[in-house]
């Protein structure tokens, strides 16, 4: 058991640890006391690693800690069971970021899941609910986050002392500011030795134009200033304005799938009253449903078996199906129908890849994997798909390519999956001569040559509107980046005498795939990307290429690409797959082709000599043992003509490959 | 140990009811024989191997044309003529020899305890003992190798040098100190050996064993074609009917000699663990086996060992008949109409014993096959 509070004096810890186990099972809390003038929703908003989950740690923290700092040692006896569920973050915890709970978040310090927590925290003498209601920390979830946002009516933008204003900081704000949100500047890691706490609040000021007089400056890592932040959440942030007496309005703003209890809804009670047992419907989908448990979120799930306006829990419903449960969706009270809240999207993925499983036999056991992992993110869209090359998989669609890696990882870490992810593409909007239209998210349904010059009028790709913010030694690099992206600068601006915000319209396809990496390595990690979407736009540049193998068309293979990327990436791809691929029996031809053009030949040599030495007696238990091993290797082999392709090898670096 | 050998040699015999069993060949040494260990230390003594013949031929049906082998190195302790000549006369007919390599360098790398001088001469005075019935291990791409098949009986083992984890060669070769041929190379020295072999005369008739003039060795057959086997002394490992489970048996014995003589005092043998084997190991096994000879695997003798199962049944004839359309593997069903014609070159490789097996065909591998025989079988298996 690890305590890391080093501020508090060893007979403190001791007295609270003793606290803690004496009475962590007695636990009741009474939201009815908290009406809305009680309430405050907020969020933090700011770019990757300025702070946000440290700073929701020691929010954490400070509401477990102010019930113990303001209650005397004596009479912690006599509120022990009132106070103890109260405290929001227990000493057992570590320094560890609470609401960031998947470890792939963990490892890039995003956040992709918005974990929503309920703190207790007494100011004036009166007791406060507050609900830190939690945003993913990335481009591809902008629908998730204007959802998260939805839910709260203030919001703390967060930006880092030495970083300043970055290109999520400016997207997370103006989507905060379209919402009409109060919105906190707050200055972290002000006892940084790069920190230049003036320099930053002049940037927030011009850009934004926000009142800086009381600036909270802070350091979330040491704690210092961090108690100021409450008090003015209190003080500025209005409280919901929902009618407690109105019909029941709830708004969904967040899920994932437990494996015990099944789909978790976090709700936002705009108007009425939930408790258990009321039968609900979803306005989206007209279903019916049981509120089988609800409460808070305390960090941990918390019955409270009631909820009311200005509240935000979770809310359990039995529901089976992860789609059911629509971002955005309003519910009300069976028979007491509504007007949904606006805003309500369904998810629209962007970033289609192939998934096929390694082994063939794992396709059922795959198959329930992706569909609980879809119950966990509503916004991936499933089609089956079939591959030549690869077998019976899926296509399916991601809200961006850190979606999809996420998605993979989970796939993988959680589930045990050892899959194939094929290169990601776009969806292609294809206009034919008779009028009619379609997208193709897959190279495989891409038009061939022919087809494309008899048939097709016009082809289509979805662009977006990139907002970057580079500092002016790195400008040329950047430009560089974006124009051999097929970038279109729209908006040059001097944020100040140091950096430059630059808007430009890029299509999707170039950054699906390492634009962010490349810009992040040509600015020395100082450039700053984000980006939304801005429809669709004529292209009549790109083309399919065909990777063969053997002279074989290999489906899952298959790219499309810009005609100016073709020679380059058409030799990459050859090259790299001849390094990827072992050496097989047979002599393996590897081509990159468009229509019938070759761009690239590799040709990988067969093996000459493949036999163990020695096999006697007493080397037979060995030999029987390696066979095994190789009968397993061989499921994970797939057949493209005579070469057994062990997937797994190549797919590490399929990824890679523009 | 004499009496701890006779001791477990009498109880196998009556726990596998081996009593008047016909023997096809018995061996001398492997690995971790403490015998032989012990032999080349100049301490065991011909009347050791004489009282295991003895107990053997006593239970057991000892033919005169047994090969039986016993192995040394190329060390003069172990090759003395005198020693040699007595271990002749207590019925040892065959001698394999540790010769390695007739490269100074390379016996120093391998640890070996003898000059590349001793190891001639143990050759030159083994041969008229042995009436030429001396075999040898080298390892191959090395020098001299010429010179070694000159001097060669009509048996050798050339081996690729293969580095096993626990050796000292090991260690080094992880701190760097040596780097192994590139697996281009490897292909170059296998196949240039094989050439070499050829121009003298002997056939690769499994992976690593060349002979000529018909000088099998009926020992390294007897595992090939799944015969049972006992595994005696410390380390040695059996693979033998048991009539108690009705089924084979994998047998392995205590590694340590002191440890496996206290628990032969105790129980009457040393052996630490045995594991049933399945009809699908039995299998396996043979095809594994089989597949590193030339003569391949005969349907006959798979029918034998399977149930009555045929060969063309177990394994995948789709991808079979691919290699054989490519030439890794030659199939014949036994069918006079389709048999693929054994040519004279072809021949040399069938053991006369196994000739009769032939007539209802079998599958092998060509030699083309044979150096990749690691990446086909795990393809015809399911």
């Amino acid at each position: 058991m690890c305590i890391v509070f080093e501020e508090l004096s060893d007979s403190r810890e001791m007295s609270r640890i003793l606290r803690f186990d004496k009475l962590k099972d007695e636990r009741s809390i009474d939201l009815k006391k908290f009406p809305a003038e009680n309430i405050r929703n907020f969020s933090i908003i700011a770019h990757v690693d300025h702070g946000k989950s440290t700073l929701a740690d020691r929010l954490l923290e400070l509401t477990g800690e102010y019930q113990f700092l303001c209650n005397s040692v004596a009479l912690i006896q006599s509120i022990d069971v009132f106070m103890s569920p109260l405290e929001t973050i227990s000493p057992k915890r570590d320094n560890q970021q609470v609401l960031d709970k998947l470890t792939v978040e963990r490892e890039r310090g995003i956040t992709v899941k918005a974990q929503t927590c309920s703190m207790f925290y007494k100011f004036n003498e009166k007791q406060y609910l507050l609900n830190l209601i939690d945003t993913p920390g990335h481009v591809d979830f902008n629908y998730e986050v204007s959802r998260s946002l939805a839910a709260c009516q203030g919001t703390l933008l967060l930006v880092d002392a030495s970083q300043g204003i970055q290109a999520q900081t400016a997207a997370n704000f103006w989507l905060a500011f379209n919402q009409d949100l109060t919105i906190i500047p707050v200055i972290n890691k002000i006892d940084l030795e790069a920190a230049d706490t003036e320099r930053v609040i002049n940037q927030i000021e011009n850009s934004f134009e926000l009142d800086t007089k009381d600036i909270c400056r802070i350091s979330a890592k040491s704690g210092l200033n961090v108690e100021d932040i409450l008090p003015i959440v209190i003080e500025k942030i209005p409280p919901p304005s929902g009618d407690i007496n109105g019909l029941l309005k709830a708004f969904l703003f967040d899920s994932w799938y437990d494996t015990y209890v099944g789909v978790i809804c976090l709700m936002a009670i705009v108007d009425g009253k939930l408790q258990k047992g009321d039968k609900i419907v979803s306005a989206h989908s007209n279903l019916k449903y049981d509120v089988a448990d609800i409460g808070i979120m305390h960090p941990e799930r918390f019955s409270t078996e009631y909820l009311h306006a200005g509240q935000v829990g979770y809310v359990i419903l039995n529901m089976k199906i992860a789609s059911e449960a629509h971002i955005g969706d309003t519910f009300y009270h069976h028979k007491h129908p509504v007007d949904p809240l606006p805003g309500f999207e369904p998810a629209k993925p962007m970033v289609f890849a192939g998934i096929f499983p390694i082994d063939a036999n794992e396709f059922n056991r795959l198959d329930e994997s992706i569909t609980k992992l879809t119950l966990n993110d509503a916004s991936v869209s499933v089609q089956k798909e079939t591959s030549m090359a690869l077998g019976q998989g899926w296509r399916i669609g991601f809200l961006g390519t850190l979606h999809m890696d996420v998605f993979r990882q989970r796939l993988e870490e959680e589930y045990d999956a050892s899959v194939i992810v094929t290169q990601p593409t776009v969806p292609y909007k294809i206009v034919y001569r008779d009028g009619t239209s379609k997208f193709v998210r897959n190279p495989s349904e891409f038009p061939e040559q022919n087809e494309m010059s008899n048939n097709v009028v016009q082809l289509q790709e979805p662009m977006v509107m990139a907002t970057i913010i580079v500092p002016n030694e790195y400008l040329g690099n950047v430009m560089d980046l974006c124009g051999a992206h097929r970038g279109e600068q729209i908006e040059y601006n001097s944020l100040d005498e140091l950096r430059v915000m630059m808007r430009y319209a890029l299509p999707l396809a170039e950054i699906v795939t390492d634009f962010h990496d490349e810009l992040k390595s040509r600015s020395s990690g100082y450039a700053s990307f984000d980006y939304e979407d801005m429809g669709y736009q004529t292209s009549d540049v790109v083309k399919k290429m065909n990777v063969l193998i053997n002279k074989k068309p290999v489906d899952a293979l298959a790219a499309i690409l810009h005609r100016s990327q073709v020679a380059t990436v058409g030799r990459d791809w050859a090259k790299k797959l001849s390094d990827v691929i072992p050496k097989q029996l047979y002599e393996v031809a590897i081509q990159t082709a468009i229509g019938g053009k070759i761009v690239a030949r590799e040709t990988i040599p067969a093996i000459r000599k493949n036999v163990t030495a020695k096999c006697y007696g007493g080397d037979v238990t060995r030999k029987m043992k390696l066979l095994e091993k190789q009968k397993e290797g061989k499921k994970k082999m797939k057949m493209i003509g005579k070469m057994n392709l062990i997937m797994n090898e190549i797919d590490v670096h399929l990824l890679d490959f523009n | 140990m004499k009496d701890s050998l006779v001791m477990e040699i009498k109880h196998y015999v009556n726990e596998y009811e081996l009593k008047g069993r016909q023997i096809n060949s018995i061996y001398f040494g492997d690995e971790n024989d403490d015998l032989i260990n012990q032999m080349n230390l100049g301490l065991a003594l011909p009347s050791t191997f004489d009282a295991v013949l003895q107990t053997i031929s006593r239970y057991c049906y000892l033919p005169e044309n047994a090969e039986i082998t016993m192995e040394a190195r190329g060390n003069p302790t172990s090759t003395e003529s005198k020693k040699l000549a007595e271990f002749r006369s207590i019925g040892i007919n065959r001698l394999s020899l540790g010769l390695q390599s007739l490269n100074p360098k390379d016996l120093r790398l391998l640890g070996r305890d003898h000059t590349v001088k001793e190891g001639i001469k143990s050759l030159e005075i083994a041969m008229p003992i042995f009436n030429g019935n001396v075999t040898f291990d080298l390892i191959f791409g090395r020098m001299n190798q010429e010179m070694a098949l000159e001097m060669a009986s009509n048996h050798v083992s050339l081996y690729e040098l293969t580095i096993k984890q626990g050796t000292p060669i090991y260690g080094d070769h992880k701190l760097g100190k040596y780097t192994i041929p590139t697996t281009d190379t490897m292909a170059n020295m296998y196949e240039v050996t094989i050439q070499v072999a050829k121009e003298f005369g002997f056939n690769q008739y499994e992976v690593s064993n060349f002979e000529r003039n018909g000088s099998f060795s009926k020992h390294n057959f007897g595992y090939w074609r799944g015969l049972d086997y006992l595994g005696i002394g410390p380390g040695a490992h059996g693979r033998i009917y048991n009539p108690t489970t009705a089924t084979r048996t994998r047998t392995y014995n205590i590694l340590y000699p002191e440890e496996w003589m206290s628990q032969c005092e105790e129980l009457g043998h040393g052996m630490r663990k045995s594991t049933q084997m399945t009809i699908q190991d039995i299998k396996e096994e043979l095809i594994l086996f089989g597949l590193r000879t030339k003569v391949g695997i005969t349907r006959s003798r798979f029918k034998l060992y399977s149930n009555g199962q045929e060969l063309e049944q177990y394994i995948d004839m789709k991808q079979v008949n691919s290699f054989v359309q490519d030439e890794f593997l030659a199939w014949d069903n036994g069918n006079d109409s389709t048999r693929q014609k054994l040519d004279s070159n072809d021949q040399v490789w069938v053991p006369s014993d196994l000739a009769n097996e032939l007539k209802d065909g079998g599958l092998r591998p060509t030699e083309k096959g044979l150096a990749v025989i690691d990446e086909i079988i795990p393809r015809i298996l399911f």
